[in-house]
């Protein structure tokens, strides 16, 4: 079969998202380029089983997905050690906004657990609730759920803090009596 | 019966303490942002490389 130039169109649009997603899903940038490498020549040997008129990027971040799955379950151990190189390279990602602490971000991420950290990247890159379902495999509601979990727990590390929120809350259970 | 807003998320196993809606679309906001920042970092060169090829008619690259 051959790869009408859509197709190939498509590919060179996904390439960029692939990449953000790799590098904040690994925290390292060389691996991450080697997980869209393998994606991209992994995509085009198997172009014959992607389905024309679905989603190329959302088909490449399965591929990429599963690939990352596959090699950190090699490599656990030293992904669980991230501080340090992750906001060593985080900080070389170009940004406007003084105020948004991406090492801090970067750093609290590779801390929350995998299923909770990719989910909630899949969507953070505008991927829907039920494209990045399909691409981890699992049930919408399953997502959200991560997606919730990840920004709490994402929350908690950075220790973000609305104050008017949490001292409404406060107050709440405070006059509440115990059911 | 109280009903706050939060969209029951449980079962994190560590101390209780929820984070309201806003937190959780500031937090959501900076990921986008943090995101959309990593798309704008130039490509390596082996991957420039890798897409180059894509433009060309029809090569097989078997490595």
């Amino acid at each position: 079969m051959i790869s009408p130039p859509d197709v190939k169109a498509d590919i060179l649009e996904a390439v960029p998202h692939l990449r953000a997603f790799a590098i904040s899903l690994t925290g390292d940038l060389d691996r991450a380029d080697d997980l869209v490498q393998e994606a991209i020549v992994r995509g085009l040997s198997h172009l014959d089983s992607f389905t024309p008129g679905t989603n190329m990027q959302a088909w490449l971040f399965t591929i990429l997905r599963n690939q990352f799955h596959t090699g950190y379950r090699k490599r656990r151990r030293e992904v669980e050690d991230p501080d340090g190189q992750y906001a060593a390279k985080l900080a070389a990602a170009p940004t406007q906004d003084a105020y948004i602490n991406l090492k801090d971000l970067g750093t609290a991420l590779l801390q929350i657990p995998v299923e909770q950290r990719e989910a909630v990247l899949l969507v953070a890159g505008g991927i829907s609730y039920e494209e990045a379902a399909q691409i981890c495999g699992v049930a919408i509601g399953t997502i959200k759920s991560r997606v919730n979990r990840a920004r709490h727990a994402l929350a908690e590390r950075l220790s973000i803090a609305d104050t008017e929120d949490i001292g409404v809350d406060r107050v709440m259970k405070a006059a509440l009596p115990a059911m | 019966m109280p009903s706050s807003h939060n969209d029951g998320t449980n079962g994190t196993g560590h101390g209780g303490g929820t984070v309201s809606r806003a937190i959780q679309d500031d937090i959501g906001e900076r990921l986008r942002i943090m995101y959309d920042a990593l798309k704008e970092k130039p490509l390596p060169e082996h991957l420039l490389d890798l897409l180059k090829q894509l433009d060309k008619p029809q090569s097989d690259e078997s490595s």
